[in-house]
């Protein structure tokens, strides 16, 4: 299964499992290979005791494929093939020998008092699971713009792309008018965090409108 | 007479009041120089205008401003200099409020405690919110439609709110009515007396040298003439003149023809005269010398009738006078009895007359008519006659004194082209330099009306309480005006900025804070009439039915 950029499904899926965490970061890996949240988009993560609604909420920042082993380089194997496809099906031990990662820098947190723009208390736990969020989830986390300075803090090796995709597809879940005041307000808010970086400001600026 | 037929229609507030439109918030200022307000991003800056009001909670007072700046501000230089995509719709509104927005400067000029207004001893805290004034606040500091204030016009930009002036303190002080030519000085002027006989505020006495108050005016800038004081007030107000032949023609119904009598004039009459009649202080001396020479009141009438150089030798030397001095005095007198209200004996005692008049409470218009702009019978008349009222005010107000009893009704002298009478030279001989200078010690004040009030004495001018500048060019004229007011170097920039007509800028003692207005109506619709308790025709019988039962006691 593939999701495209920028879009968020109606349903919350579970598509990796945590393999390292802290705080600020946390490093996933897909339960199926090139198969990842989207770049940008929005993840929960369960947390604290089980059966409460307690959640990490983060962006993902990276995504990434890799080999399983880091000392062994991948060969190019399709030279008689006529796909990509056809490379699998010759060799189906592939699948197994590469897998995929994922970066999520956190946001915020959920309790039982609601949401807090936050870094949470403890890092989430190891072997956790991270879902997509539903449109109504990411509405929630970003009614309000005070996940804006953690957002503008994560910046993973795309720099600020994570910020605009994040931004653009927090506009997406909403209705035509409010996308656009919902983008005005994040684009104040960025005015007055960015005070002093007129450069980062501007080209954050020129990706959102 | 009910209140609503007095006052007539006035297109006061809706009831609903308007919620109050925040404009932003105190970022910076200084009681010196007033205060910084940054800009609400949903307020454009197009929308705010200097000489605005706007309203400042502090958290103990209101504070009550005028717009005198606005700015335009950056957070950061680099958004100046290298500006984002403000094509975007959506960026520029971002922009807006945030990294660039406006800042209002504004001057406080009045707090407004939970009591009274008071002068501004201290400035709102950072971040206090700033609203536009609501016609409600200002009409709170102008005072509401009562007894005691005057509706004199509107702000400028704000229609449905009235400016009022404080009646009392009007009449208390002396005050002026300056502006250049053609700017509606006499309309303005109008709408004053008509406002203070509407309201009772004080007797006046109108020396109307050119026609305009006792019965029809002109209008500025129109042909059509409109209802003078008599035609408005009826029986409350008299017209007296000096030219009864004009008066009949232009068919004024007038009440009394002044007439004066060699044997009135006094040579303290014709000292304030002096520079009218052209005589030297040599001159005016022989004038002191003569009366005591001949004695009694018929003194004038005498020398007058000396006829031939031998008899004024004769009496020159008997007044060991230079017969020169003498003759050259008796050329220039002779130009009195080309005055034709001077008599040899008048048949009516005019000033008495006219004082039984103002004492009645009735106020009083004296035309010029043909001497509209004689210099003489203009100086002449208007000293002689306010030299006579005055000491019979100052006589009563000691008496009242002494006896604790009620001081005489306020008098208010209204003196156009008053650089004749208030000149440097002439203020401090003329019974009006001492008017202005005695001011309200005797209930007696003056409304100066004059197109040059730089040639009118400084200290005069010191003392006139309530200014009410229309436009002024000239820079001396402006100086004089403005000299000893505070805030006066920003005044001056309003003044320069009125429009030729209908607009003035009212400052000093009847009015809290310094305003420009623009005037109400007078005359243009019969509305403008009724708005000063006028009554025509079929208004006017019915009226008269309610008083004539009221009176029997129906």
């Amino acid at each position: 299964m593939t999701l495209s950029n920028g879009t968020v499904p109606d349903e919350s899926q579970k598509l990796g499992e945590i393999i390292e965490a802290s705080t600020v970061q946390v490093v996933a890996q897909s339960y199926e290979l090139n198969v990842a949240p989207p770049f940008g988009s929005l993840v929960r993560m369960p947390h604290g005791p089980p059966r409460t609604s307690g959640a990490v909420y983060g962006v993902v920042t990276c995504i990434e494929t890799t080999a399983l082993d880091a000392s062994r380089r991948p060969m190019a194997r399709g030279q008689d093939a006529d796909s990509r496809q056809a490379v699998f099906e010759q060799h189906p031990q592939l699948t197994e020998l590469f897998r995929t990662h994922f970066t999520i820098h956190v946001l915020g947190y959920a309790m039982g008092d609601g949401i807090h723009h936050a870094l949470p208390p403890l890092p989430p736990e190891i072997h956790q699971f991270v879902y997509t969020c539903t449109r109504e989830q990411v509405g929630t986390f970003t009614a309000s713009p005070g996940y804006l300075p953690l957002l503008l803090a994560a910046t993973g090796p795309a720099g600020d792309e994570a910020v605009s995709t994040f931004l653009r597809g927090a506009s997406a879940v909403r209705s035509p008018s409010d996308a656009e005041s919902y983008l005005v307000a994040a684009a104040k808010q960025l005015i007055v965090l960015l005070r002093g970086d007129a450069t980062r400001l501007n080209t954050l600026l020129g990706r959102l409108a | 007479m009910t209140l609503d037929a007095f006052f007539g229609p006035r297109g006061e507030a809706s009831p609903a009041a308007p919620t109050r439109r925040r404009l932003g918030m105190v970022i910076n200022g200084s009681l010196a120089e007033g205060l910084d307000l940054k800009l609400d991003s949903a307020v454009p800056i197009e929308a705010v205008k200097a000489g605005q009001y706007v309203t400042v909670d502090g958290e103990r007072s209101r504070f009550f401003c005028v717009v005198s700046d606005l700015r335009l501000a950056t957070t950061d230089p680099a958004l100046a200099t290298n500006p984002p995509d403000v094509s975007n719709p959506i960026i520029a509104q971002a922009l807006r409020g945030t990294g660039a927005y406006g800042v209002v400067h504004v001057v406080p000029t009045l707090t407004q405690g939970t009591e009274k207004n008071g002068p501004v001893r201290t400035v709102p805290p950072h971040y206090s919110p700033a609203y536009e004034s609501t016609q409600q606040e200002i009409e709170r500091i102008f005072g509401h439609d009562d007894d005691e204030h005057l509706w004199i016009g509107s702000p400028l930009d704000m229609e449905d709110t009235f400016i009022r002036l404080d009646l009392p303190r009007l009449t208390e002080r002396s005050s002026g009515v300056f502006g250049k030519s053609g700017t509606g000085k006499t309309f303005l002027t109008r709408i004053l007396m008509a406002g203070i006989l509407q309201k009772g505020a004080a007797v006046q006495l109108i020396f109307d040298m050119h026609n305009e108050y006792g019965w029809m005016g002109t209008s500025e800038g129109s042909t059509t003439q409109v209802k003078g004081l008599k035609q408005l007030f009826g029986s409350r107000v008299a017209v007296f003149t000096l030219d009864e032949e004009a008066s009949r023609s232009r068919r004024v119904d007038t009440d009394a023809t002044v007439e004066i009598g060699l044997d009135a004039i006094t040579p303290e009459d014709l000292q304030d005269s002096a520079e009218a009649l052209g005589l030297n202080d040599t001159q005016v001396q022989a004038i002191h010398r003569l009366e005591r020479r001949l004695g009694g009141k018929s003194w004038l009438g005498e020398f007058l009738a000396m006829e031939g150089r031998n008899t004024l030798t004769e009496l020159a030397e008997s007044l060991a006078e230079h017969e020169g001095t003498l003759s050259a005095l008796h050329r220039r007198l002779k130009g009195l009895e080309r005055l034709t209200f001077i008599r040899p004996k008048a048949r009516t005692d005019s000033v008495k007359q006219l004082l039984d008049y103002l004492e009645r409470g009735i106020t009083v218009v004296l035309e010029f008519g043909r001497y509209r702009s004689n210099g003489l019978a203009q100086v002449l008349v208007a000293n002689m006659l306010s030299r006579r009222i005055y000491a019979r005010w100052v006589d009563a107000v000691e008496k009242a004194l002494a006896e604790k009893s009620k001081p005489p009704t306020q008098l208010v002298i209204t003196l156009e082209e008053a650089h004749k009478f208030l000149n440097p030279h002439m203020a401090g001989q003329t019974i009006f330099g001492e008017i202005a200078r005695e001011m309200r010690k005797y209930n007696v004040t003056l409304l100066v009306v004059d197109q040059r009030p730089s040639a009118i004495d400084s200290e005069v001018l010191s003392q006139i309480g309530t200014k009410i500048t229309c436009l002024l060019e000239d820079d001396k004229d402006v100086s004089a005006v403005l000299a000893g007011t505070p805030g006066s170097a920003g005044l001056r920039g309003v003044l320069a900025r009125l429009e030729s007509k209908q607009q003035a800028l009212i400052f000093g003692h009847a009015v809290p804070m310094p305003v420009v207005v623009r005037t109400r109506d007078y005359g243009s619709t019969p509305e403008s009439y009724a708005s000063f308790g006028f009554q025509e025709g079929a208004a006017l019988a019915r009226q008269a039915e309610r008083d004539a039962r009221d009176l029997m006691g129906e």
